[in-house]
């Protein structure tokens, strides 16, 4: 009768042994999910971060042209930029709340391909990720009134 | 003595089921409530995450009114920082004037642009249909800002106390014109936190804000505005702290965008004297002169003899401006 009831502790302990086993491999599978799904979402609000960011770019009061305050979309005035070039990086601080870890460059690629301005630049030694948009802009210089062609790169890094 | 070995036996089973399914229990008790945990945070971190994209997307587009639908929560504002349960985020996006709490599940966003005369930054506006404004008085500039005022947001405009009852709203802001403050009777038992209160005074721009405290308001602070515009953000703003808050973010970037405007300024006689336009090139000391720009740059603090000094000098660039447009030159702005 004492060997019959050892028999079945024994076996109500192994039932147990192997119900725990089953819920640990039940929780480190649904654990390697989630840490997957944190990863997609990471990569997600970087996206983001990199819209927002090429968006306040390109429209920053700081660059766009206009006439009577009339703002022309995707559009640099060639004047503010490089004084905005001088005075931007002068100002990081309060301009990276908006533009975080990036580097914003303009570059003209028609009819001169040799200048480029560095707007912001205020990036990581050491990162994991870099997206990089590249935005078409007009180059419009007030005082021949003629536009030329640039491109506005913004690259966001991350750790 | 055979039968109590036996009973012992069964007893000790049950004891020993009993402890076991107690482990399981609060075993699958503490992976529930871990994720209920998890998943209100990420619930949080995406709002959170959301309201970010909502306002970076909104600042790049003034003059646009958005209604937003958001998880019905809490959310807390305060300068320059907002938080949702736990989690709390510094704002990306500078100018925002929002109450310091929104409750809901519903946001309204506005945008205005800020100029002085040429654009410095985008002013948004954050509040909640829930939330009903109130404004009274009888001159122009009542009517101008109940104007403003989206159509999506609850808002009236009343000559004077009588008549305004309280419709359940989830708070109430009284916005009190060139008029004397005072509590409408209806409202003396409604909770003291959901009612706040402005009051304006045109003549010297001077706005005061007011807390509700039993059967009257209280004042919780002063200060100024320049523009309906930002008058508009100290209704929105229900705090004097995320309004001064803003307004000392709007004129650092007022100073910021004026050194380049003054730069650009300075080049542009230069400019036109290395390209031979002399005509242009003149107006150095005229159209071109930069002593307003200097007088804004100069005015970087959010106090009321620099946004004196820069209504003043705003208007004398609308003329500077004017002037080179009329010689064919390049505008500053």
């Amino acid at each position: 009768m004492k060997r019959k009831a050892q028999i079945q502790m024994l076996e109500t302990m192994a039932v147990l042994l192997i119900f725990f086993i089953l819920i640990v491999l039940g929780i480190v599978f649904y654990t390697n999910i989630l840490k997957g799904n944190i990863g997609i979402q990471k990569e997600e609000v970087m996206q983001l971060n990199a819209i927002e960011i090429s968006q306040r770019a390109s429209s920053l009061p700081e660059l766009q042209c206009s006439e009577e305050n009339i703002v022309s979309e995707n559009c640099i005035d060639l004047l503010k930029l490089q004084s905005a070039s001088e005075i931007i990086p002068l100002n990081e601080v309060f301009y990276y709340d908006s533009l975080l870890f990036s580097k914003i460059n303009i570059t003209e690629v028609y009819p001169d391909n040799s200048r480029s301005w560095v707007l912001y630049n205020h990036t990581l030694e050491e990162f994991s990720n870099k997206i990089v948009t590249n935005i078409p802009i007009s180059l419009f210089d007030p005082v021949t009134n003629k536009n030329s062609f640039g491109v506005m790169s913004v690259e966001l890094f991350s750790r | 003595m055979k039968h109590k070995k036996g009973t012992l036996e069964i007893q000790f089973n049950w004891i020993f089921v009993l402890i076991i399914g107690a482990v399981i229990l609060l075993l699958f008790s503490g992976i529930i409530l871990r994720q209920k945990d998890i998943s209100e945070t990420s619930k949080n971190a995406l709002i959170l995450n959301n309201l970010d994209a909502i306002l970076s997307g909104s600042e790049v587009s003034a003059g646009t009114v958005n209604v937003f639908d958001i998880p019905k929560t809490n959310i807390e504002f305060s300068c320059n920082r907002y938080s949702v349960g736990g989690l709390s985020k510094q704002l990306d996006v500078m100018n925002v004037f929002v109450p310091s709490s929104i409750e809901g599940n519903k946001l309204i966003s506005m945008v205005l642009d800020f100029s002085i005369p040429y654009r410095a930054t985008n002013l948004i506006y954050l509040t909640s249909p829930k939330y009903r404004y109130v404004f009274v008085g009888n001159n122009g500039l009542t009517t101008k800002l109940k104007d403003m005022m989206p159509d999506e947001v609850f808002s009236e405009i009343y000559s004077d106390l009588s008549g305004i009852s309280y419709n359940d709203e989830e708070k109430t802001r009284f916005i009190f014109v060139d008029t004397p403050i005072s509590l409408p009777s209806d409202f003396n038992s409604v909770l003291d936190d959901k009612v706040t209160a402005l009051e304006v005074i045109s003549s010297s721009k001077d706005i005061e804000f007011f807390k509700k405290q039993g059967t009257s308001f209280v004042s919780s602070g002063t200060s100024f505005y320049l523009k309906n515009d930002d008058l508009l953000g100290a209704i929105i703003s229900d705090t004097q702290e995320i309004y001064e808050c803003v307004m000392a973010n709007v004129f650092e970037k007022i100073n910021i965008i004026t050194q380049i405007y003054l730069s650009k300024v300075q080049k542009l006689p230069i400019e036109y004297q290395t390209n031979g336009n002399s005509r242009c090139a003149s107006l150095q000391s005229t159209a071109y002169s930069t002593s307003n720009l200097l007088l804004i740059k100069n005015s970087k603090d959010f106090l009321k003899s620099n946004s004196i000094n820069i209504l003043n000098a705003a208007k004398d660039l609308e003329t500077q401006n004017k002037e080179v447009q009329l010689q064919s030159c390049a505008t500053i702005y």
